[in-house]
Order: C-alpha cells, then structure tokens, then sequence
C-alpha cells in the first residue's frame, strides 16, 4: 500500500514554508518581551507633522519605515512649515487629528500661548534625559531635533567672510546683498542684527530696540540686490546673483557647499542665531502614547546622528561623534555652540511685534 | 366657470395663463437640471468661501490665535491709513496695466494671423499660444529668472554683454514682473481676440479695402473697433490675473515689488493675521472688479454711441 500526501498538505509543509514558519517562530521566542510590549499599539494610526526638504526625507525613508514595522502601526506624516503646521493645530483645536507636530522654536511658544499642545511625557520619553537642558523649551512642551547655526552665506571668489555685520553697509556691497525676505524666520535676525549694529547692545538687548533698526535697515537698502523668499538664494550667490547673502540657516547652505558650489558661511563677530527645530505633543491628542514613543525614537541617538548628517544641523543630545569633514560644519558639541555664542530670541516678545516688524521691514524695501 | 383677467380690452383665460406657466416650466426644467450641479459646485467652493473672507475682514485675529466675536472697520482702516498698502495698490494696478497694454500689441498680431492667416500657420501659432499652459507657472517663472538674471549668469545680460550693450538690472524689479505676466498670460488675450477677428465679415474689410483704405486705415478704421468685444474680454482676463497673481511677483519681484497677492499669503502664512489677509484680499477683488466693469461701461458705452451714430 502507498501512501500519498494530499496536495494541500504537502504544499502547507513545504521545505521553504516550514523554515519561514520557523523563523517567524524563532524570532518569536528570542524577542517574546517586545512583541508583548508593544501589541497595544498594533494596528493603530497616527498622523504627524514633519518638515520637508533633507530633514523630512531622512525622516519618511530611515525613521517611519522602521517604527512602523516595530510597532505595527501606520503613520501618515503630512510635510510643512512651522506656520503651517500651527495653522493645522489651530483649524484642529476642538477635534486634534495630529499627535506630533515638528515646528521651528518660535511656534513651541505660540502654541503653548493658544493652548494647543500638551506637555511632553518625561516619563515615557527616556530619551528626553540626553538633550541638552537648554533645547527643552518653555517649560517642558517643546523639545529640540535639530539646530542649525544662522549667519551670512557668501562666495569665496566675490568677497571675504565678514568680520561684523557692520560691513553690509560698506558700499563696496552696493546691489551685491541678498537680504531674505519677510515671510521667513531670519528675517527676525535681520531686524534685531540690525538694532544690535545701531545701538552697539548685543543681540539680548538689541532684540527690544527694534526702533533703532529701522534708520539702520534704510540705509542698507542702496546694498540691496533683493529679498528672497526661496531655498536656493545661496546657489545664485554662488552664481554670481549678489556677492553675500542672509542671515540664513547652515542647513540650506552647507548641502550646497558640499555639492563644491562656490559658497561658505561666516559668522560675524556680534554672535550667530540659533534656528532650532523641535517637536510638541499636541493637546488631547489621538494616539498620545504612540506619539510619545515617536518622540522618543526622534531623540534616539542613532535618529539623531542621521538626522544631523544628512541635515548637516547639530543634534539636540549628547555623546555623538562625527566625522572631521561633516563635524566642521556643526555647531556641535555644546561648548562649540557656546563659542558662536548661538542666540535664541526671546519669541514670546518677537511673535507678538513680528507683524509691526514684518510692515516695517517692507515699508522698507518695497520699491 | 371660471374667472376671466383683462390685460386692457384683451380677455386672458385664466386655463390658457395656467398652461401657457406650465409649458414654460417644463421648457426650464432641464435648464434647472444642467444648472443645478455647476450653481451647487460654485455656491461651495467659491461663493461661501468668498462670503467667509468677507466676514473674517470685519473680524481680528487674536493673541490667543481666535477671532474676534465683534465686527470692526480696523482692518480696512489700516489698509488705507499706512502707506506701504497704498503703494502696494498703486504698484500692483500700474504692473497690470503695462502688462495689459503689452500683451495687447503682441497679441494683435498673432490673432490677426491665426484668424485671418493660412490655415496651416494659423494653426500652428494657436498651438504656439496655447503650448505654454501646458508648463506649470512656476517652472515658466524660474525659466524667466534664468533668462534675466542679473552680473552675466543671466542669458539676456550674457547676449548683451557680447555685443556691448550690457549687462542691465531688469530680474528683481517691476519690469520682470511684467515680462514674466506677459508672457504667461499672452493666452488669455489672443484667444478672445482672435475669436472676435474671425467674427468679423471679411467683406467688410474687403468693402474698405476697395474704398480706398490702406491696410493700417483698415486695420485702424474696422478691424480695430469690431474686435473691440473680444479686446475687452482679453484685457479683463490678463489685468485681473496680473493684479492677482503670487507666483511672479515673488520669483521675479524678489520682494522689491510687493504685489496685493504676495501681501495676502504673507498676512495668511506667515504673519497669521486672517483677518488683515482677509481684508487685503477683498480689497484687491473690489478695485479689480470696479476697474474692470468701468472698462467694459466704457466699451458698451462707445458701442451704444457707434451704433447711434450709425443708425
């Protein structure tokens, strides 16, 4: 008498079938803790808010993909700007849609002011306890991702790197400044840079004498070529569109550089500004528990080197080493950013002037 | 029995009024049915919106990021009390104007040989007008910044330097934002105008031809006045885009001319006053809207009085 397999046996028994099964099964067994520990987020959705550019990629392709696998879960990151994305907390205030937001640090203040974020849950965010103090914002709800160093953007084969901010007004500069434009954070810089030159303050005082930047700001208007209000300004310095530009953020400059365009940064002597990007919980949030471990993941140091090296903006943690050629561009470690004296306005008092400044700034240079 | 209405002497039955009513309404029904959807599609996304950006222009944004519940003129005040809205307003009429009045003498002629040309040329310039729109404006506005660049990175500057007439500064000033609009927007006045042209009876101008007139007195004298219709469609379509538009502005502007469009998405985006964004919006559909219907009072005007003079 023969015997036979029944067809469908033998195909569930297969060779190939029975070492996936046995894999799975391995796999199982050796990591039995982490399938329990996180099985309450399986299944679940969450909707962020992240930049886009380098930063925001980094994040769909290297972050998403491997959180959503450990966790089993679906994140659906949606791109935009700090305003942006407090126009979307705004819009959602009564029925949050968003867990995550990622903001500049001036938004962390707005949106605590308007009650639309939570603070962040130390308890369920180990991460938090590597970030530098000085990059936990206002009070727990905010906390730093990436910091990028703000000065002047210039072409190598046009100018010199400017000792003081006093030398934009040299008329050797005469239509060679590109000035950015109203709609983007540095222009604040620009304002309180300024007020800093006028009144000879550094930029913690400079910052409340703004009605000393304007007389200073008309007279730098015969050195302007334009403002800008795109990322690739320093690529038409580099083209020979104006010999210097800013202030502006090290990460859209730097990228450029790298790529061997004809532009660096400087940093004058009155001390760079810090653009930092952060991320806030937001208040009563769907899904609070998976966007606190997203947060924690975002704090992680393997996140946090990529982050930094594809961004080439300095990480918000300690303990991170970078190689020579990347580490040159970062203001990193913590002492390095105390010698470019990094300065973070004071964006309680900036966002409630900012639309004075902004009619000002283009009664300025509005032809 | 029934009652009798007198319209004068004449009886009216009232059966007859009834089914006379009725006929009519079965005649509007479709009407009513193809209407309903494109009236239920603009009341949606055009109508409402619009009446919300009305009412937020009375309101003010809040520290708290809220609207205010009572309705103030304060935004509107501030439109016409700080200079920089008034200059804004004056730049943004006068680039629409000199983009208006140059798309108008590039377009006459090609209107003129699309409708009046051989077939095949006439053909090819509609496809030469038309193939623009298919490129996104941004992409035109970047090609632009390519073409005006200022030092010699820019190919105009490049070409002028060659033959020692250069370089100029035209990228960042008002009149690259009117080269940009003219040429995206040159559709929108050939279309209409060669339109009308190819309304006109070529007998009429063959009539002048054969009075005597010469081509520029025909041109001047008929071709001219009976295109008028479309001109003014073209010119009402390329002001009102220009005066609107965001995009060029800010590409080819840089933020030197500052355009009403460019004033609402930085009062909406970036300083996030919706209520002032709001009003700088309102306020750029009214001027646009009054300049256009004085225009087309204008042209009706001179029909009515042609046609009087005619008759």
């Amino acid at each position: 008498m023969t015997t036979t397999t029944p067809k469908i046996l033998s195909a569930s028994l297969s060779r190939r079938r029975l070492l996936k099964a046995g894999a799975a099964t391995a796999a199982g067994l050796a990591a039995p803790s982490f399938f329990v520990r996180n099985a309450w987020a399986a299944g679940k959705t969450m909707q962020i808010g992240i930049w886009g550019g380098v930063q925001g990629e980094f994040i769909r392709k290297q972050v998403l993909p491997a959180f959503e696998k450990d966790f089993d879960c679906k994140v659906d990151a949606q791109q935009g700007s700090t305003l942006g994305q407090i126009a979307l907390l705004r819009a959602g205030k009564e029925a949050p849609k968003f867990t995550v937001m990622f903001v500049d640090d001036l938004g962390v203040e707005i949106a605590k002011r308007e009650g639309l974020i939570d603070p962040l849950p130390r308890d369920k965010m180990p991460n938090l306890a590597k970030v530098y103090p000085r990059f936990i914002y206002n009070d727990g709800y905010g906390v730093a991702l990436a910091i990028s160093s703000a000065g002047l953007f210039y072409n190598p084969q046009v100018t010199k790197p400017l000792e003081s901010y006093a030398e934009l007004w040299d008329p050797r500069f005469a239509r060679k400044v590109s000035l950015v434009g109203t709609k983007t954070t540095p222009s604040v810089f620009t304002v309180i840079i300024a007020a800093a030159i006028a009144s000879g303050k550094p930029y913690k005082e400079a910052q409340y004498l703004a009605d000393q930047a304007w007389p200073k700001l008309k007279e730098l208007k015969p050195n302007v070529l334009n403002l800008y209000s795109t990322d690739d300004a320093p690529l038409l310095v580099a083209q020979g569109q104006g010999a210097i530009g800013g202030p502006e953020y090290s990460k859209y400059v730097y990228p450029y550089k790298l790529k061997g365009a004809s532009i660096d940064m400087c940093y004058p002597k009155e001390g760079a500004f810090a653009g930092v990007n952060c991320q806030i919980l937001v208040k009563n949030a769907p899904n609070a528990d998976l966007g606190a471990e997203f947060m924690n993941r975002m704090l992680d140091p393997a996140v946090q080197q990529g982050l930094a090296e594809t961004a080439l903006a300095a990480p918000a943690i300690g303990g991170l080493s970078f190689k020579p050629e990347i580490a040159g561009l970062l203001a990193y470690p913590e002492s390095k950013m105390d010698e470019l004296g990094l300065f973070s306005p004071d964006w309680a008092y900036v966002n409630s002037v900012r639309s004075s400044w902004i009619e000002n700034l283009n009664q300025i240079f509005t032809a | 029995m029934s009652l009798d209405l007198t319209e004068g002497s004449r009886p009216i039955p009232v059966v007859a009024a009834a089914s006379g009513v009725a006929a009519r309404r079965r005649r509007l029904l479709p009407a009513f049915v193809l209407l309903g959807p494109v009236v239920v599609f603009f009341l949606a996304v055009f109508i409402i919106p619009v009446g919300l950006m009305v009412r937020y222009s009375f309101l003010q944004q809040m520290p708290d990021g809220t609207l205010s519940d009572t309705f103030t003129l304060a935004n509107y005040i501030r439109l016409g009390a700080v200079d920089l809205y008034r200059n804004v307003i004056i730049t943004t009429l006068r680039i629409s104007l000199f983009t208006t009045i140059g798309a108008m003498l590039l377009a006459y002629p090609l209107a003129l040989v699309i409708a009046r040309g051989p077939a095949l040329i006439g053909r090819a310039i509609t496809v030469l007008v038309i193939a623009p729109l298919l490129v996104n404006v941004v992409v035109r506005a970047y090609g632009w910044r390519i073409i005006l660049g200022n030092g010699n990175s820019g190919v105009l500057n490049w070409a002028l330097s060659s033959i020692g007439l250069g370089p100029v500064e035209i990228l960042y000033t008002e009149w690259a934002v009117i080269i940009g609009s003219m040429q995206v927007f040159l559709p929108m006045m050939v279309l209409p105008l060669a339109a009308a042209i190819g309304r006109i009876d070529p007998a009429v101008e063959d009539a002048a031809r054969t009075l005597g007139g010469s081509s520029l007195a025909v041109f001047r004298r008929v071709t001219l006045p009976l295109s008028v219709p479309g001109l003014g469609v073209g010119c009402t379509l390329v002001f009102s885009l220009t005066a609107s538009s965001f995009i060029l502005p800010a590409l080819l502007g840089g933020s030197f001319t500052k355009m009403l469009g460019t004033l609402v998405e930085e009062q909406i985006l970036t300083v996030f006053d919706w209520p002032f964004g709001a009003a700088i919006a309102t306020a750029m559909v009214l001027i646009v809207m009054a300049i256009n219907l004085a225009y087309m009072a204008l042209i009706e005007r001179r029909f009515r009085s042609r046609a009087t003079e005619a008759a």
